[in-house]
């Protein structure tokens, strides 16, 4: 069964690493304007932001073709009364239609700030709940395996770790230090100040999540060889993210570059997530025939 | 077997007019694996290959046991027909997105194929294995009872064809009354889960597939 279910691995993943960086990107806009002002952390923080859509609409794009009558695609949503999958996907609209409209606002400066903190709480909520109907999806009372408390867990932890990365990444890209005295510099460091080691705290909970797995289901896993590479690539992660923080204690002529550090984590973080969610799939054991 | 025949017949007849909750009764206890149950629906529906709306489930369980010189034959195997259960609770129903599953009020559990998105999610779901997805159709296809026949008085396809006599269907309180509720018997899961309409006269070995290691012989066809 989970062999054909690549499209729904992209679909979980990617869903929720837009969620996560729009939190983690509106964390940092909320915090950033604190001590910067409007138009210097709009700058920085609107590219995060701007990318939360196209991966929102690449997972959308993905989850229809595992439909075998997209056409019908529309119907998904009339059985709100009892069936998470309608749910998932009207909070998957409903995420999507305030995100695009916060980001338009954001990035075009139009409508009023009450207007796009509405939309921002919005987006926040909607996104909440899509992530924990995603995860609520899962938890059928037939298939003990996914119907437990890790299941959402699990999908929380996905979307933050992915986020924070994603975030560091396109901050550690798009900022441009001219010199050390660039005010957007600084803010791209302080930012970089705290995703970062939020990423590293978030990549240790999941590696330790996995090596207990591991543990548990190594011997009885069906793929004990994705298994051991998923932890490979999330201890991999880890380290790149503990050489980013430790950067200005490396000898100088190390070959990596921090930004390269960052993309490099969250490339493997990526694989390690796609696999950990590969591997959820393959745990699918129902009750009875 | 011509009285049995017209007892169920008359078991069904008289519940017609008390708007019956249909279900079916399994004898496992007689069923001879002969699988015309299974033919008879294909038959009847015009199932593509790979597609069976009631299966015959094979379990065998037990060895051979040694007795001092002697070796004793602890070895044992039955049959069980089953198809959708049209569960009182049907998870099918709950998890359907686009409400393609409905359920009559006589508790038949239909598709509508027009409206079904093929998402599998009620395969996912169902511990019965009844939904089969239908890979030229492209939707969820499963077990309607016939319903197209019992509007007409006549019998089920799987009933009328079962040469053992086996199959019975009916109001299920009526069947249950009759027969006893047990619905739960190895490999079928617990009636908790979805409150099957069903009740079976379990085999003589039924007890033994809880410490014999029981399995399933044709896991491929179901």
């Amino acid at each position: 069964m989970h062999s054909k279910e690549w499209p729904l691995v992209l679909f979980t993943v990617l869903t929720q690493m837009a969620v996560g960086m729009f939190l983690v990107a509106e964390a940092v806009w909320r915090l950033g304007t604190r001590h910067y002002s409007h138009e210097l952390v709009d700058t920085v923080a609107t590219p995060p932001l701007i990318l939360v859509v196209p991966l929102l609409i690449a997972g959308g794009l993905v989850a229809t073709a595992h439909l075998t009558r997209p056409g019908r695609a529309l119907w998904v949503i009339t059985n709100l009364k009892s069936s998470w999958l309608s749910r998932e996907m009207l909070f998957s609209v409903l995420f999507g239609l305030t995100i695009s409209g916060y980001v338009f606002m954001r990035t075009f400066e139009v409508g009023s700030g009450t207007l796009q903190d509405g939309l921002a709480i919005g987006a926040i909520l909607s996104g909440v709940t899509l992530i924990y109907g995603m995860s609520r999806l899962y938890m059928l009372r037939t298939v003990p395996a996914w119907n437990t408390a890790a299941t959402p867990l699990v999908f929380f932890q996905t979307a933050l770790l992915l986020g924070v990365l994603g975030v560091s990444a396109t901050l550690a890209i798009s900022g441009g230090c001219s010199s050390e005295a660039d005010t957007q510099c600084t803010l791209i460091k302080d930012a970089l100040g705290w995703t970062v080691p939020a990423a590293t705290v978030l990549a240790g909970c999941q590696l330790a999540v996995i090596a207990l797995f591991s543990t548990m289901h190594f011997n009885s896993s069906q793929h004990p060889w994705l298994l051991s590479l998923r932890l490979v690539l999330a201890i991999l992660s880890m380290c790149l993210l503990l050489m980013f923080i430790l950067d200005d204690n490396l000898p100088t002529n190390h070959c990596a570059s921090p930004r390269s550090l960052l993309i490099a984590a969250l490339v493997a973080a990526v694989l390690a997530e796609g696999l950990g969610r590969y591997l959820f799939y393959a745990q699918y054991q129902r009750l009875g025939l | 077997m011509a009285s049995q025949e017209s007892d169920n017949h008359e078991l069904n007849t008289q519940t017609v007019a008390l708007n019956p909750r249909w279900g079916f009764y399994v004898n496992v206890q007689s069923c001879v694996g002969c699988k015309a149950c299974q033919v008879a629906c294909k038959d009847k529906n015009n199932l593509g290959v790979g597609i069976l709306w009631r299966k015959v489930v094979e379990v065998s369980g037990g060895e051979w046991i040694q007795n001092g010189p002697f070796w004793i034959d602890g070895s044992f195997s039955y049959f069980l027909s089953t198809a959708c259960n049209h569960c009182e609770r049907p998870i099918c129903k709950e998890v359907c997105p686009t409400q393609a599953i409905r359920q009559r009020n006589d508790g038949i559990v239909l598709i509508d194929n027009t409206i079904c998105v093929g998402c599998r999610y009620c395969e996912w779901a169902c511990p019965y294995s009844a939904p089969r997805f239908d890979e030229t159709a492209k939707v969820m296809t499963k077990c309607n009872l016939c319903y197209d026949l019992l509007d007409q008085g006549k019998r089920p396809a799987c009933v009328s064809a079962c040469q053992m006599r086996v199959l019975e269907y009916g109001d299920i309180g009526a069947l249950r009354a009759r027969y006893g509720d047990l619905d739960d018997i190895f490999p079928l899961p617990e009636r908790k889960l979805t409150n099957p309409a069903v009740t079976f006269t379990p085999h003589i070995q039924v007890a033994r597939t809880q410490s014999n290691r029981a399995c399933i012989g044709n896991e491929e066809e179901i």
